[in-house]
């Protein structure tokens, strides 16, 4: 006997596989009851179901999963190894940055102690040493000339 | 060792021995067993689970963790999976041989060598596409919307692509079927 076509067979695989909503399940499920070439659809991807089941192990072998175990640890190992180069290239890199700040910072502290010795200098002599050629001999010279103001020596 | 993934994810990015091996332990058969249907060979199987594992923990950052462990590495898999393909299919120039039968497998009392080079066999004359979704499905038990996700296509398209892989494969394997 030939079963005739239904338009809902393909629903049954969705079903087979627990893809159908639950009101369409349910639907489903009174469908199934009555309709022979549905429930012989179900049956028979049951069946399949469990020949490629049969067929492909479901079990790892032992020195598989030894294999992939010794992959993950050595992967792991070089990625947290590249990880520590990178971290130890940055940390040099900081330190050099900061060797050149303060060597930078360090000439220029030598500068402003000999800019600050000239009106330094300028202020307690009351006299400027050289004519104002710069900032820091224009400021010598109006310190001078304050401070003459202030003990009348103008 | 009884973590959430994310925690799981967490402590293997970090460099933890015991999680990385946490996720060989939990994912590792099933991946082996889809690559078993993917690919003809044991040993190409097993060379193709190892470099999806490689692949997976040399990129753990870059997993954005939108979709489970279990979609992430079958997708890398996939690839991997293809790439062997394309690997065999040169080294045999044109001569593709998915069906296992460069194997002679000994014949079982159950008969359960004949099944898997039929099913194999079987599972190789199916389209690229019919054959992804319903190896997912059988083997890896991935949902539809997983499989959609793996694959980058609708969840529609999965359905039918399933029920269409089933309908050849029914026809091809009719001597197991009631």
């Amino acid at each position: 006997m030939t079963m005739g076509a239904c338009d809902r067979v393909r629903k049954v695989s969705a079903y087979h596989d627990g893809e159908l909503g639950a009101e369409e399940a349910r639907l489903m499920e009174a469908h199934l009851a009555e309709c022979p070439v549905c429930a012989g659809e179900l049956r028979t991807l049951r069946a399949l179901s469990g020949v490629l089941s049969r067929a492909v192990p479901l079990e790892a072998p032992e020195p598989v999963m030894a294999r992939l175990y010794a992959t993950a640890s050595d992967v792991r190992e070089r990625v947290v190894i590249r990880l520590a180069e990178r971290l130890m290239a940055a940390a040099a890199a900081v330190l050099v940055a900061c060797g050149v700040l303060l060597w930078t910072s360090g000439r220029t502290s030598a500068n402003a102690e000999l800019q600050a010795a000239a009106w330094e200098r300028a202020a307690v002599t009351l006299h400027v040493e050289a004519a104002p050629t710069g900032e820091d001999q224009q400021l010598a010279q109006w310190i001078v000339q304050d401070l003459s103001k202030e003990t009348g020596n103008d | 060792m009884d973590l959430g993934e994310a925690e799981l994810l967490r402590r293997a990015r970090g460099g933890d021995q015991a999680a990385c091996r946490e996720i060989v332990e939990r994912f590792g058969p099933g991946l082996l067993r889809l690559a078993r249907s993917l690919v003809g060979q044991p040993a190409d199987a097993e060379d193709v689970v190892q470099e999806t594992l490689s692949a997976a923990f040399r990129t753990l950052r870059s997993f954005e963790e939108r979709a489970s462990i279990k979609t992430w590495l079958s997708r890398i898999l996939l690839r991997q999976a293809a790439r062997s393909h394309r690997a065999r299919y040169r080294r045999e120039a044109g001569a593709l041989d998915l069906t296992g039968q460069a194997e002679p497998a000994a014949p079982a009392a159950d008969g359960s060598a004949d099944i898997g080079i039929d099913v194999r066999s079987a599972l190789a004359e199916l389209s690229t596409e019919h054959r992804e979704v319903l190896v997912l499905r059988e083997y890896q038990g991935l949902s539809y919307t997983e499989i959609a996700e793996v694959l980058g296509v609708p969840m529609g398209t999965v359905e039918s692509r399933i029920h269409r892989a089933r309908q050849e494969l029914k026809a091809r394997l009719r001597d197991y079927l009631p």
